[in-house]
């Protein structure tokens, strides 16, 4: 009898683990900060977030950081006349976004690497053309060092300019996850149906971890 | 002997439909265009697709549908595959903008293979393997 409630208290605990899902990894160099809190000294960890920056998307509409707080962003970079893999990343993005087109907590924020060519009329006519809501997702431009900056430092995803590459320019195709506090939660390769798939199931993980 | 004749009779039908199909000039004609269509869709995948997408029927309003109509024009097709585009375009009655990039450095066997899968696959006619020989010319006197 005892052995047979051991066994069913075992097999109970192994479900219980199952229905607890892990969260999403919190992503990016981290630092500890040590402060002295009545009296006693208490260690914080300091999270990689995504810096503040001034954009501008498809409407003229200024977007800094804090449009992201209170909101699960997705990024990526890309360019309009990009011939390689940008139209892979579209089809996927435009998955992403239809899968959650009427959820106000979510934000896409496609940040053009081609500044020059990319102006704002022009990301206006690409968005209109993939019939998407500039509420849900924002198509970014502003000064090209920014955003390779932004890129490298705040996103530690490639972009850079390269003569040799196909269309100019040299760039991650990765769709990188972030949370209400900036934190990168998760990168996926925007050209892979599959981790796009991945994506899309841990978005609502993510929602319900932050209670949004 | 009812055995014999069912056999017989099986024996006559395989005869008669391997001497109907092919003439041996006939099955090698048929490889060769097999060959061509499978190396073609290759390269349509790994070079168009990303844009016309896998089925051909375009992404959105942004990158256009392969259309038969554009296709019945072989040397307009050759010259936007090679060059490329950088006017706008009108397809099935939408005007598409984005800019497609040139192909120049395709050979001739690999605009060849590439032309037969698309003409097969989209023009609504009936697969023939276009010839290296075709896309030369064609290449040389837009």
């Amino acid at each position: 009898m005892k052995k047979q409630l051991l066994i069913l208290s075992f097999v109970m605990s192994l479900l219980a683990c199952e229905s607890r899902e892990a969260k999403l990894p919190i992503l990016g160099n981290r630092t500890t900060q040590t402060e002295v809190v009545n009296g006693k000294l208490v260690t914080d960890t300091i999270y990689h977030t995504i810096p503040p920056f001034i954009l501008v998307d498809q409407d003229s509409a200024t977007i800094t950081e804090a449009n992201m707080n209170g909101h699960i962003t997705i990024s990526d970079f890309f360019f309009t006349s990009c011939p390689t893999i940008c139209p892979i990343m579209k089809t996927q993005m435009l998955r992403v976004y239809q899968a959650f087109e009427n959820d106000s907590s979510i934000l896409i924020l496609s940040h053009s690497i081609d500044s020059e060519h990319d102006t704002v009329a022009l990301l206006r006519d690409f968005a209109e053309r993939l019939d998407v809501s500039s509420k849900r997702w924002h198509f970014l431009t502003g000064p090209q060092e920014d955003i390779f900056e932004l890129g490298e430092k705040g996103y530690i995803v490639t972009t850079q300019s390269d003569p040799d590459a196909p269309g100019g320019y040299l760039h991650s195709g990765a769709f990188i996850l972030v949370d209400d506090q900036r934190r990168i939660r998760g990168i996926y390769d925007g050209t892979e149906p599959e981790q796009v798939d991945q994506l899309i199931k841990d978005i609502p993980r993510l929602k319900k971890e932050l209670g949004l | 002997m009812r055995l014999l004749q069912v056999v017989l009779f099986a024996l006559s039908i395989g005869l008669w439909t391997s001497c109907n199909s092919s003439s041996s000039e006939n099955a090698s004609k048929d490889i060769r265009l097999n060959q061509y269509l499978i190396e073609g869709k290759k390269i349509y995948e790994s070079h168009c697709a990303n844009c016309h997408q896998v089925d051909g029927k375009g992404f959105a309003r942004l990158y256009p549908p392969i259309d038969s109509v554009f296709l019945r024009d072989t040397t307009a097709t050759l010259q936007i595959i090679l060059m490329g585009n950088k006017n706008p375009l009108t397809v099935k009655g939408i005007e598409y903008t984005l800019p497609m990039p040139g192909h120049d450095f395709f050979t001739d066997l690999e605009l060849a293979e590439l032309s037969t899968y698309l003409y097969a696959t989209w023009s609504g006619q009936k697969a023939q393997r276009i010839s290296t020989e075709t896309v030369k010319t064609l290449r040389e006197n837009p």
